[in-house]
């Protein structure tokens, strides 16, 4: 197995299924490297897993998802019972188990869009940030269920992400505005609630995102809006980050920003680590549970 | 003028005295009124005859009292203890009036305080008063005392019929009349001395201000005069071993004697020369040591007498044991009272008398191993400090407990060693309160022994306790430390400053190790000058070749802002998130959340404790409130601390850290938030079943 045929299949999944995230991505590359790849011992097996989350790692795309997912993935298939008796019954086993926590990934969204949906008032105002998946999904729940509301996007620089995610709201009828990052504390007196996506979920509670969360988290609490975090539950990491600097170097930059070394000047891609301000405002959804705190 | 002042200041000094006594002898009457009601059938009369005999000699001590230092007070209190005692031990002897004995030892005490108690401040304060107006009109000072002593001797010389009036075989009252006899001689020799020498030494205070060097020569000569009484005295009294009554009657009329002398020339020390004083202290030695002697005579034949007692076994022997028990108490609770005076109103459930009550209670031939008493005295005067070393250190008691433990026969060995592990750790906990790590081992081990199968062989049990301690020791803390160091080694980047407070062998070892492992930094240890703790730390981190600076704990605000990790030790965690720490914790935790700092507790689960605590009140320990006093200051106001009622010293031990200021805590598990403590418990009452 070579780490370029991983990377491969794992960009490939990311290119062809527009909807899927970085996290369910790698757990599907992992998923097919189990059956391609015919090995004989567990060992080997596990060797080849954890090459490919290293080559995973490498590809230009944000690691958070990609770690907190595969750890889980590896997590869930190797608690079953492995005492069979051939190496093959046991890798059954394996497959059979990644697929269902493969599946029960994909209802996450759903199930997250659904649970939100209690929070997003008739009429109300909306701020978001960036781009998220979920936040999109469960803003077009509330379309379905006649809810009308308004939504303020920011741009979202370097990569105005912001302006892919008001597209998309115009187009489902959903009144959307977009703004600048910098008028984030302006704006913030006119909506009622913040909401927002994550990364990955520490075991602080804090969350990483997408540069600008914390300002924008930090406004929100200062003028005493609600703050929810849709997520997953696969985006929990095993991080503890004490403060922004903490958090691991490949957890802020892209692997080709650090390998040209030049991350001191670069302005890292993903929002970092959003402490939990003040926990009463911020709110958080798994799919297997609703966190509050 | 002068004069008059100090005499106001010995009369208030002494006043409070005699106040604090009587109280305490209120409490002694209470509780010697219970046992004296169950014997109160028996023969009264002793009692009254004691009673007699000791309130006169209880009135004696106290009309001089006003102008006595307070040790002289406390010594004659003793000596009427000790009296009682001996009249005890004479009656012993015969073994008829057993019974009697005991109420009497009961009685006199108890109704001397009562007698005391009432009266006292009110003729202290009147005596006193007396002389301090005395003292202006000079001529009725001498006249005053004189009758004064003379009035003593009498009742004395009534006293001393008393006791032989009690019913003793009339083959000792034979020898003791003779005994009597050269008392009296003595006495009147030495009454004369000592009216002579209070006299003149009434008339030195009086005219202090124009004292001559004769005056002082022959004040010195009525000293070396008396102190030679006293000696011959004891010297007679040492030859008559069983005249034990008289010649206590004798001890107290020397002291009584004495106390005159020794407290007015307190008054007038200004004006004294060397050798005055030398002669002073000699005199007051002579009594001690006399004292001391009698004491010690008395000691041994009560011991010979209760013996006898013993052997003879009659249904008084519960009284007996009232008996013996009764003097310990009596000088316990003087102690504790005089203390508690001096105590913070806030913290008097803390107070507790650990230490040398608990050694003092210790029989010699208790059962305790020799490693369980060491580690006692050891905890006790904090030889043995830190979470960790006191678990090691009660581990390794333990093991060699077991080691030596021989089974008794007919005993299953969990239930034996259950028994002597119980009598070991009460002990143990009375010398100092359990820490949580200690309690936890202690949990651990008894979980091992109840895990015992019934019909266990000696030999394997033993063995497989002592692994077990072994494994708990490794496992809990060292491979816990060493895997909570890799785990805070990946939190300190390189040129950072690491602040610390206080002493942890924990925070050493994570320093020291990431030291090691080539990482920059820099560590700033905080310490207080009370405690030395956190020098120590300062010392083993230079020895390791850390680069240190140390601030004192005033400067904590200031260095905060070049600091970019908290690192602190813990003695436990609570279940509610709160750190116990080493006083001081809190306030660095404080300062790091205003400057917005992160705070890293490093602790191993072995610390973590099911008790909830909110803040440092409910539980905490009292240190040693000298350790407050700067010793290198000579004018220091805390040094006479004790004589000022007003000002009391408060030494904390632990403070509470609540989880809303931790960042995060660092176990051998993970890095986890405060909150998720009970979470770590439950896991482990899974993983341990403790």
């Amino acid at each position: 197995m070579k780490k370029e045929e991983v990377q491969e299949i794992f960009l490939k999944i990311l290119r062809e299924e527009e909807d899927v995230s970085v996290g369910v991505a790698a757990i599907k590359t992992l998923l097919t490297v189990i059956e391609n790849y015919k090995v004989a011992t567990v060992r080997e097996l596990d060797l080849n897993l954890q090459l490919a989350v290293d080559a995973m790692r490498h590809c230009d795309q944000p690691v958070t998802a990609i770690s907190s997912g595969c750890e889980l993935f590896m997590r869930f298939i190797t608690f079953a019972k492995l005492d069979v008796k051939s190496f093959e019954e046991c890798e059954q086993i394996m497959l059979q188990r990644g697929r269902i926590f493969l599946d029960t990934l994909l209802e996450a969204r759903g199930k997250v869009a659904k649970q939100s949906l209690p929070f997003i008032s008739d009429g109300c105002k909306i701020l978001t940030h960036s781009r998220s998946r979920v936040v999109l999904a469960a803003m077009l729940e509330a379309v379905k269920a006649n809810k009308r509301f308004q939504v303020f996007v920011t741009y979202s620089s370097p990569d105005n992400s912001g302006k892919r995610m008001h597209k998309e709201l115009v187009a489902a009828g959903i009144e959307a505005t977009l703004i600048l990052d910098s008028a984030v504390g302006y704006i913030m007196e006119q909506v009622d609630i913040v909401m927002i996506g994550a990364e990955g979920i520490t075991e602080s509670g804090g969350i990483i995102n997408k540069i600008g969360t914390y300002c924008l988290a930090m406004s929100a609490s200062e003028l005493k809006r609600p703050v929810y975090v849709l997520t997953e539950s696969f985006k929990f990491s095993r991080i503890y980050p004490l403060n922004q600097q903490d958090i691991p170097i490949e957890f802020k930059y892209l692997s080709s920003v650090i390998a040209s070394g030049g991350f001191g000047e670069a302005t890292p891609f993903s929002g970092l680590y959003t402490p939990c301000i003040h926990y009463s405002t911020l709110y958080r959804f798994g799919h297997f549970d609703t966190f509050r705190r | 003028m002068e004069g008059q002042h100090k005499l106001f200041n010995n009369y208030l000094r002494a006043h409070c005295k005699t106040k604090l006594t009587a109280s305490q002898r209120r409490r002694l009457r209470r509780k010697t009124l219970k046992s004296s009601k169950d014997c109160k059938s028996k023969d009264t009369e002793v009692c009254n005859g004691k009673k007699n005999h000791i309130v006169p000699n209880g009135e004696l001590y106290l009309n001089v009292s006003p102008i006595l230092p307070l040790n002289i007070i406390n010594s004659s209190n003793k000596i009427v203890e000790l009296n009682t005692k001996l009249c005890d031990t004479l009656n012993c002897s015969s073994p008829l009036t057993k019974n009697k004995i005991v109420v009497s030892n009961m009685e006199p005490s108890s109704e001397a305080g009562l007698s005391l108690k009432s009266r006292d401040d009110v003729k202290a304060a009147r005596e006193a008063k007396k002389l301090a107006k005395q003292a202006k009109k000079k001529g009725t000072t001498e006249i005053q005392t004189k009758s004064e002593t003379q009035k003593l001797t009498t009742q004395k010389g009534q006293d001393l019929k008393n006791p032989s009036v009690d019913e003793v075989d009339r083959a000792e009252k034979e020898n003791k009349e003779k005994s009597l006899h050269m008392i009296k001689e003595i006495k009147s020799k030495l009454s004369d001395a000592v009216v002579h020498a209070s006299s003149k030494d009434v008339s030195n205070v009086t005219v202090a201000e124009n004292l001559t060097v004769n005056d002082v020569v022959n004040t010195l000569k009525d000293i070396v005069n008396v102190a030679k009484n006293v000696e011959s005295v004891t010297a007679i009294v040492k030859a008559m071993d069983v005249q034990k009554q008289v010649k206590n009657e004798v001890k107290k009329q020397t002291i009584n004697e004495k106390t005159p002398d020794v407290g007015e020339k307190k008054m007038e020390s200004d004006g004294k020369s060397k050798a005055e004083l030398k002669a002073e202290r000699r005199a007051k030695q002579e009594a001690q040591r006399a004292a001391k002697q009698a004491q010690q005579q008395a000691k041994e034949v009560q011991q010979k007498s209760n013996v006898k007692t013993e052997q003879i076994k009659e249904p008084g022997k519960k009284e007996d044991v009232a008996k013996e028990k009764s003097p310990k108490p009596k000088l316990i609770e003087k102690k504790v009272k005089s203390q508690s005076s001096q105590k913070c109103n806030w913290f008097q459930h803390l107070h507790t008398e650990h230490d040398k009550e608990a050694l003092r209670d210790l029989a010699i031939n208790s059962n305790l191993h020799p490693a369980v008493i060491k580690l006692g005295v050891q905890l006790a005067s904090h030889v043995v400090t830190g979470s960790n070393a006191r678990c090691i250190a009660l581990l390794d008691a333990l093991k060699k407990m077991v080691r030596d433990y021989s089974l008794p026969a007919k005993t299953e060995f969990a239930r034996g060693l259950e028994a002597q592990l119980a009598a070991s750790l009460s002990f143990l906990w009375r010398m100092r309160a359990p820490s949580a790590s200690q309690v936890n081992a202690i949990k651990h081990f008894r979980h091992q022994l109840t895990q015992l199968p019934n019909n266990v062989d000696e030999f394997d049990a033993k063995k497989k306790l002592q692994e077990e301690m072994d494994r708990y020791i490794r496992e809990q803390i060292d491979m816990a430390g060493e895997a909570i160091s890799i785990a805070v080694r990946n939190k300190i980047s390189n040129g950072d400053n690491i602040l610390t407070y206080g002493c942890s062998s924990l925070i050493e070892r994570i320093l020291r190790e990431s030291h090691e492992a080539g990482v920059q930094y820099r560590a700033v240890v905080v310490g207080n000058r009370v405690s030395h703790s956190a020098r120590e730390m300062l010392r083993r981190l230079i020895a390791a070749g850390v680069s240190c600076s140390y601030v004192d704990i005033s400067a904590l605000s200031f260095v905060m802002k070049s600091i970019n990790k908290v690192l602190l030790g813990a003695n436990a965690l609570l279940v509610n998130g709160s750190v116990l720490g080493a006083v001081g914790t809190l306030q660095a935790a404080l300062v790091a959340r205003a400057h917005n700092v992160p705070v890293l507790v490093a602790c191993e689960t072995h610390k973590f404790s099911d008790r909830v605590q909110t803040d440092a009140f409910v539980y905490n320990e009292i240190g040693d409130p000298e350790a407050l006093i700067d010793k290198s200051d000579e004018n220091s106001l805390l040094k006479d601390w004790r004589s000022n009622p007003n000002l009391n010293l408060l030494n904390l031990t632990y403070d509470v850290t609540p989880a809303s200021l931790v960042t995060a805590v660092v176990t051998e598990l993970a890095i986890l938030p405060c909150t998720s403590a009970p979470v770590v418990l439950r896991f482990k009452t899974s993983e341990y079943g403790m």
